[in-house]
């Protein structure tokens, strides 16, 4: 499965799904997903996935998101990622916050698969660790 | 509803054994389970630390767990089973974290 590099970033193609409720998104389809090895969680997704995906009522904890300029509340709700292109599931967990705009893969999710960035070739891919 | 626990049994070290009944006493005080609960913690810590995620969901009601699993696919089947409307209860996410990091650390 390969890596997209969209103009200054790696994207993954993924689909977010929420078992408890039964809801997908988006709908038989894929969202990219961007690729960063900065953020220690699973998912970040925008306001209007999470609420989408009926999320808001399996909110449990609140944690901070310490970026470079604030501390912001999130909220986190458990999730299912979906890497399609090569039949792989992950169950983990998001976060969402105000003002999120982007969906953002971070080190928690990167951890459990294998990823290749090959910079020069401004490409990469991802498989199963095996 | 409870809690399905595993019960394995295993060989380790005299010494080993002395740390981890010595931790048990100071961190539980001795009670009923805490060399359960050290070795949870032990093996969730390592899972954590190693290539395999150590996370898992619990499903609590009345500030009690009635099941856990690292599958979201059995926390659904276990409140269809039971007929539990997901608001009815408290799905939390372990480990829990208070805080976390994006963007370059100063």
């Amino acid at each position: 499965m390969s890596l997209l590099f969209i103009k200054n970033g790696y994207y993954v193609p993924i689909r977010i799904v929420n078992p408890i409720l039964g809801r997908e998104y988006p709908e038989n389809a894929n969202l990219l997903a961007l690729v960063d090895t900065g953020f220690d969680g699973f998912l970040i997704i925008p306001e209007d996935i999470f609420s989408q995906l009926g999320l808001d009522i399996l909110v449990s904890e609140e944690p901070f998101i310490r970026g470079i300029c604030c501390k912001l509340r999130a909220k986190r709700a458990p999730i299912r990622l979906i890497f399609s292109e090569f039949d792989f599931v992950i169950d983990g967990d998001c976060l969402t916050f105000s003002g999120s705009r982007e969906v953002i893969i971070g080190l928690d999710a990167l951890s459990e698969i294998e990823m290749r960035i090959i910079g020069c070739k401004r490409s990469g891919e991802i498989t199963r660790c095996l | 509803m409870v809690i399905k626990l595993g019960v394995i049994t295993i060989k380790i070290k005299d010494h080993i054994e002395k740390l981890l009944r010595e931790e048990a006493l100071r961190k539980y005080g001795g009670k009923k389970g805490s060399l359960s609960l050290i070795i949870e913690e032990a093996l969730l810590a390592w899972l954590k630390g190693s290539k395999k995620g150590a996370r898992f969901y619990q499903i609590i009601k009345n500030d009690k767990i009635i099941f856990q699993s690292d599958d979201l696919d059995e926390i659904s089947k276990f409140l269809n089973e039971n007929e539990i409307k997901p608001n009815e209860v408290i799905i939390k996410i372990k480990p829990s974290k208070k805080e976390y990091r994006i963007g370059p650390r100063l």
